[in-house]
């Protein structure tokens, strides 16, 4: 749709890869 | 409007008198049940992810953040990026990390964590004196609270104010049966639940035949009304005016999440696994609560600039999609959270002065001499005057409505994050032991540099200031630590080894 709402959904969902990933790593 | 007064009445009404039930039968007889309760142990992991969730949802962000969209727009939704990826990314550094060191220190507050830590009592003071700063995070409640009464129940702020003070100041006394990890997890839960539901119900009023088309439509209404609405940076917005500003508040939720005492709750958790899985759901939890802030979206497009204060957009919208008896709910629902936020803070405010600053440092430096016996009954008055008095205080500060009720509260936190975060990070991540005298600097250095920066208006955002500033304390105790050992060991002849 627009820029801010790309960075909205992208963003989180790299976060969530990015905290999924670590929490695999880290803690199981 | 009749009909939603009515059904906050009862409801409110209903909430209190099961509070009181509450907190009669677990001060009579529950004592050993809440005693566990708090105590940790063998909590499960996911009840545990909620009630740290609960930490960060209270009734002033339900309100507030909404409220932030709501004036100015899209932009916004950088503070739903901030939360899910700073407050996260902290968690995961520093619950492991404390995990190892929290193991010989059995320390309940932040003072007595850094003042054992570092043996310095000039930082267990100020560190204790820091924290009044959380008097701007109950003032935030308050404000909170008193919106509520206001718009649901047709009072006038001011008397509304007076009321949710003198609720909350009760309910202190009587004991907070709210107060405990399965009413934060409750809370927790239903924040994620009515947060799920606006951003839902959203989607619903506004259906185009499709996601993308109806989110579509809610952004050209926004731009509509101004175009900054769906700008990535506004420029007329408080918090999110740049790419810097983002970056402090990204910075500042993480500060927020690496307080290392709220990982006492991390402490009963038997594994690592386990560990993972409380992080895991609060994330999720986190992330679902946080969508309520799509709802100041809907509000602005849907009814427009029409709010009377940016912070009731979110109520004006909910009045708006949804049934009187949704309403009430919701109401009483942040009305709870104000109470259970807050109460947590009194007790850590009174404990601060009853047991950090007069027991564990008037007493025990015998600068008040008095017998053990006679120490713990002052120290008991001492977190029993505290209580009015803070609750006076924090009703002063917002005596006048403040614009945003979202700044109120991050005034608090952000000075607390600038004044603690460089010994508390040293604390945590340092290979050697920073000297004491390094930590007290950072600790004037970031508060100082906080105050000036938010007060003079040089940083207009709470979250960029306190982010700024806890950059300068984290390098003020680096750069005193390299200072001070540069120094003892010339003069010594030899570098002091100082574990970590």
């Amino acid at each position: 749709i627009n820029e801010m709402l790309s960075i909205w959904l992208y963003g989180f969902i790299i976060a969530l890869i990015i905290i999924g990933f670590s929490l695999w790593k880290w803690y199981f | 409007m009749d009909q939603i007064t009515l059904y906050t009445w009862i409801g409110f009404s209903v909430f209190l008198v099961l509070m009181l039930v509450v907190g009669y039968l677990s001060s009579k007889k529950m004592k050993s049940i809440r005693d566990f309760a708090t105590g940790g142990g063998t909590l499960g992991p996911y009840v545990l992810g909620f009630s740290f969730a609960a930490t960060y949802l209270s009734a002033a962000t339900f309100l507030g953040y909404p409220g932030w969209s709501y004036e100015w727009g899209l932009s916004n939704l950088w503070l739903f990026l901030a939360i899910i990826a700073g407050g996260p990314i902290g968690v995961l550094m520093v619950a492991k990390k404390v995990r190892k060191l929290n193991n010989g220190q059995k320390s309940l507050s932040l003072p007595d964590w850094l003042g054992d830590f570092y043996k310095s009592d000039i930082l267990r003071v100020g560190t204790g004196l820091i924290l009044l700063f959380n008097i701007f995070y109950i003032a935030a409640q308050f404000v909170a609270g008193a919106k509520i009464f206001e718009y649901l129940l047709g009072m006038s702020y001011t008397s509304g104010l007076l009321l949710i003070a003198l609720i909350v100041v009760i309910y202190v006394y009587a004991g907070g049966a709210l107060a405990d990890i399965y009413t934060d997890a409750v809370q927790a839960f239903i924040m994620a639940i009515a947060g799920i539901g606006i951003f839902i119900s959203g989607i619903v009023i506004f259906w185009k035949g499709g996601i993308s088309d109806t989110f579509a439509g809610i952004s050209h209404e926004l731009a509509a009304q101004n175009e900054n609405l769906v700008a990535v940076f506004n420029p007329e917005s408080l918090h999110f005016y740049s790419i810097g500003a983002v970056i402090g508040a990204i910075v500042i939720q993480w500060a927020f999440a690496s307080a290392p005492h709220l990982f006492n709750k991390v402490l009963g958790l038997k594994n690592e696994q386990d560990l993972g899985k409380m992080i895991a759901t609060y994330v999720v939890v986190a992330a679902l609560s946080v969508l309520v802030l799509f709802g100041g979206l809907y509000s602005r497009a849907a009814l427009g600039d029409t709010a009377s204060a940016a912070d009731l957009a979110l109520m004006d919208y909910i009045i708006w999609a949804f049934p009187a008896i949704v309403v009430a709910l919701f109401g009483v629902v942040i009305l709870a959270a104000a109470m259970s936020t807050t109460d947590g803070i009194f007790v850590s405010i009174s404990t601060v002065f009853a047991n950090d600053i007069f027991l564990k440092f008037l007493v025990k430096r015998n600068i008040v001499k008095v017998s053990d016996e006679k120490a713990e009954k002052i120290a008991f008055q001492i977190s029993r005057l505290t209580v009015p008095f803070i609750g006076l205080l924090a009703l002063l500060i917002v005596i006048r409505p403040p614009e945003y009720m979202g700044d109120v509260m991050w005034i608090g936190i952000s000075g607390i994050a600038a004044g603690t975060m460089g010994p508390i990070l040293q604390a945590v991540y340092a290979k050697r032991k920073a000297p004491a005298r390094a930590a007290e600097l950072s600790m004037f250095v970031g508060l100082g540099s906080y105050l000036f920066l938010y007060f003079t208006g040089i940083i207009p955002s709470t979250m960029s200031a306190g982010a700024v500033s806890v950059f300068i304390g984290i390098a003020t105790i680096n750069i005193a630590s390299w200072i001070l050992r540069s120094a003892s060991s010339s003069e010594m002849g030899a570098a002091e080894e100082g574990g970590s």
